[in-house]
């Protein structure tokens, strides 16, 4: 009987490690499926797993450089047959753009027929049916085309300030350009003419009209100068210097040792490291200013180029992009950076950032942009940058009605009125007019 | 004591550990299938006050479609597309991402929107049929046609996804004495949707619509349909994008509730 009953008792055995681990599965699986308490929010594990592997999926994708892409601030006007509607504080990430965008890329990626016209021409065009863009900046055309992923045609643009889509005929829109000289050119387009209609006849917001609609009264106004019903309202910055207190962050985001023997203070409070060919200069204005020379391919001053070992405009500005974004990373508070100027010649390029709170540009009263950087070769031999942090307050002051700035700005002939925060070093940065 | 023993105790004790959680997963989901009621009693109750009539069968019991990817191009794809409209054609793409094919049928324009203009005079002896035949290879679903008895009339469908309908992504197809004269509408390759939702409910879908509805000033006294499914938008940084959302149709008109923002459009 002996045989039989080992027998048994191992088949029992199985059965119970087999119940076991049955049992035990099961458990976890319903343990992973009960909702957790407190601050997990009530949810159970495999749901947070879930959201966890889906956030991780749609977290933002980096442009080629590994920055953000480049934004811009953009004021748009939308004129339909029944109305004219016009908004000036937002980017080229802002929905209302990204919309408008599809035509403009359509219209520009299409573009025949050029021909050169007079300002007057482009002017005459404004008050008709049509999509206007303003970039605010002379944009080269290389990086517009990096913008709406279609090539300008850069044989007449080499930059873009200004755009005018108009719908013509059922087939064709017509597409107007200026460029950052003033020159003016009109394009035949593929843009269907008939959605274009129904896109800017859905626009809604305040109506806006341009200065020359509006009489001798803002004739000495540049003529684009936006007037827009119902401005969107801009609170008071609050503005500090964080130099001070981030020296050593700047120094190894800057790629130096901030312990190094080769750091000394001037008279004139300014801080000075050096190492190897490079200099940095910490100025007790929150001003930074580097000086360096050729880069390694793995430093953050080496610019890669795809062709030829000439960096082109798009790569440099996404180089200089990458390194004002790293230097600056969370110290500029609610200001973003936007890419502000960019030219390129003689195998140097010299790209410029500003700031922006909300879709509005910071000016220095210097004149000065919050960011330069030089490009020799396939390395960053120079920058300039201002280390400010800008916080937005409640408080929204209210501007100078838009006639009495226009009056004042009559004395600059020409000048286009427009509303920016300007900076003067002090802590409280208000928006104001500005004529440029 | 015996190995088997012990065993059979640990046995019992998972059992019992089972038992528990089995009885707080299924308490968990009768507490969430009576809050579902709840919910669906009052959505009522809320629409009933504001004069529009929701019958409780049309309350979605489902989740918001979930995210799908970007829709790629595909120039081939596309390119079969057109010839089974226009016959045989050549494209050329004329920047902007648009490609113009041309035939000795017409010619039909390709945006990188997804858009389809077609303007073409070919002979077609059946158009129910071509449009059947047209619409199940490219994944569409035949909405409505208003063909009469010479051939003359528009067939309009819409694309349909494994996933679900875009509902913006309709493509007309006008005849007339059993001549196709054009196509118009969009046209997007098939896109395999992420594994999981995310979305607002079509109960807070509605509640938006409703808030929506009072705040604009639309009015209609019912609502006759709600589904799942997507809008297909199109942006400057992404030519197709699909948005998973809710269409709300009442008597008087369709709304689209993005599941992801809330934000409630009409249709164009």
């Amino acid at each position: 009987m002996k045989p039989f009953t080992d027998k048994k008792a191992r088949r029992v055995n199985r059965l119970q490690n087999l119940a076991i681990l049955l049992l035990t599965l099961l458990a976890l699986f319903l343990s992973a499926n009960l909702p957790l308490f407190g601050a997990l929010s009530d949810r159970s594990l495999i749901e947070l797993a879930q959201e966890r592997l889906r956030r991780e999926a749609d977290a933002p994708e980096a442009g080629p450089s590994g920055a953000a892409p480049l934004v811009f601030p953009v004021r748009m006007v939308c004129t339909s047959e029944f109305a004219r509607v016009g908004t000036d504080a937002i980017t080229t990430l802002s929905d209302e753009f990204e919309r408008a965008g599809t035509f403009l890329g359509e219209a520009l990626g299409s573009a025949y027929a050029p021909k050169a016209i007079g300002e007057a021409d482009f002017l005459a065009a404004l008050p008709d049916e049509g999509l206007y863009c303003d970039f605010t900046v002379a944009l080269p055309s290389e990086l517009l085309s990096g913008l709406l992923g279609v090539s300008v045609p850069e044989a007449e643009l080499s930059s873009v300030r200004r755009l005018l889509l108009s719908p013509e005929d059922k087939e064709a829109a017509a597409l107007y350009a200026q460029d950052g000289a003033g020159r003016c050119f009109r394009f035949s387009s593929a843009v269907n003419s008939a959605a274009l209609t129904d896109f800017l006849a859905a626009r809604s917001g305040g109506s806006a009209d341009f200065a020359f609609m509006l009489g001798d009264g803002f004739s000495r106004l540049s003529p684009y100068t936006l007037v827009l019903s119902d401005p969107a309202p801009r609170c008071t910055l609050n503005a500090v210097n964080v130099l001070s207190g981030s020296e050593d962050t700047i120094l190894r985001r800057a790629e130096f040792n901030a312990h190094t023997e080769n750091r000394f203070t001037e008279s004139s409070g300014t801080v000075i490291v050096r190492e190897g060919g490079s200099a940095l200069y910490l100025r007790p204005d929150g001003t930074v200013d580097y000086q360096g020379g050729a880069a390694e391919p793995d430093s953050l001053y080496y610019v890669a180029a795809a062709d030829g070992g000439v960096p082109t405009l798009s790569e440099a500005a996404g180089a200089a992009q990458t390194l004002v974004a790293t230097l600056l990373q969370e110290l500029t508070g609610d200001a973003a950076l936007y890419l502000s100027d960019a030219s390129a010649g003689n195998g140097r390029a010299e790209i410029s950032f500003d700031l922006m709170a909300d879709g509005t540009p910071i000016r220095f009263s210097n004149g000065s942009h919050a960011a330069t950087v030089v490009i020799e070769g396939q390395s960053i031999t120079a920058f300039t940058l201002r280390v400010r942090s800008y916080t937005l307050t409640e408080s929204a002051p209210l501007l100078l009605p838009f006639a009495q700035a226009a009056a004042i700005a009559g004395g600059w002939d020409g000048a286009e009125l427009i509303v920016a925060y300007v900076d003067a070093g002090a802590e409280e940065v208000l928006p104001a007019w500005i004529a440029e | 004591m015996k190995t088997s023993r012990l065993k059979s105790i640990v046995i019992a004790i998972l059992a019992l550990v089972n038992v528990f959680l089995l009885a707080l997963l299924v308490s968990r989901g009768v507490q969430d299938r009576a809050a579902r009621s709840r919910a669906e009693a009052q959505l009522i109750r809320l629409y009933a006050a504001s004069g529009v009539e929701l019958p409780a069968a049309l309350i979605p019991k489902t989740e918001a479609k979930p995210a799908c990817p970007d829709p790629v191009r595909k120039p081939d794809l596309e390119a079969a597309f057109v010839s089974e409209i226009l016959g045989p054609c050549t494209a050329q793409d004329i920047g902007g991402g648009i490609y113009r094919h041309a035939g000795e049928n017409g010619q039909c324009l390709m945006r990188a929107s997804g858009a389809v203009e077609a303007a073409l005079d070919r002979p077609i002896s059946d158009p129910d049929a071509f449009s059947e035949a047209l619409f199940s290879a490219y994944g569409y679903a035949a909405l409505r046609s208003d063909v009469q008895s010479d051939g003359s009339g528009d067939i309009v469908a819409v694309r349909m996804l494994p996933s679900g309908m875009v509902f913006n992504a309709e493509l007309t197809l006008h005849f007339f004495r059993s001549r196709l004269l054009s196509a118009t509408g969009f046209f997007l390759p098939d896109v395999e949707p992420a594994e999981s939702g995310g979305g607002i409910d079509g109960v807070t879908a509605l509640v938006r619509f409703l808030d929506y509805s009072k705040g604009s000033g639309e009015v209609c006294t019912a609502v006759t349909d709600v589904r799942g499914g997507y809008l297909l938008q199109s942006t400057a940084s992404a030519a197709q994008r699909l948005i998973p959302a809710w269409c709300v149709t009442t008597d008087v008109n369709r709304y689209y509730v993005n599941a992801l923002t809330g934000e409630v459009s009409r249709e164009a």
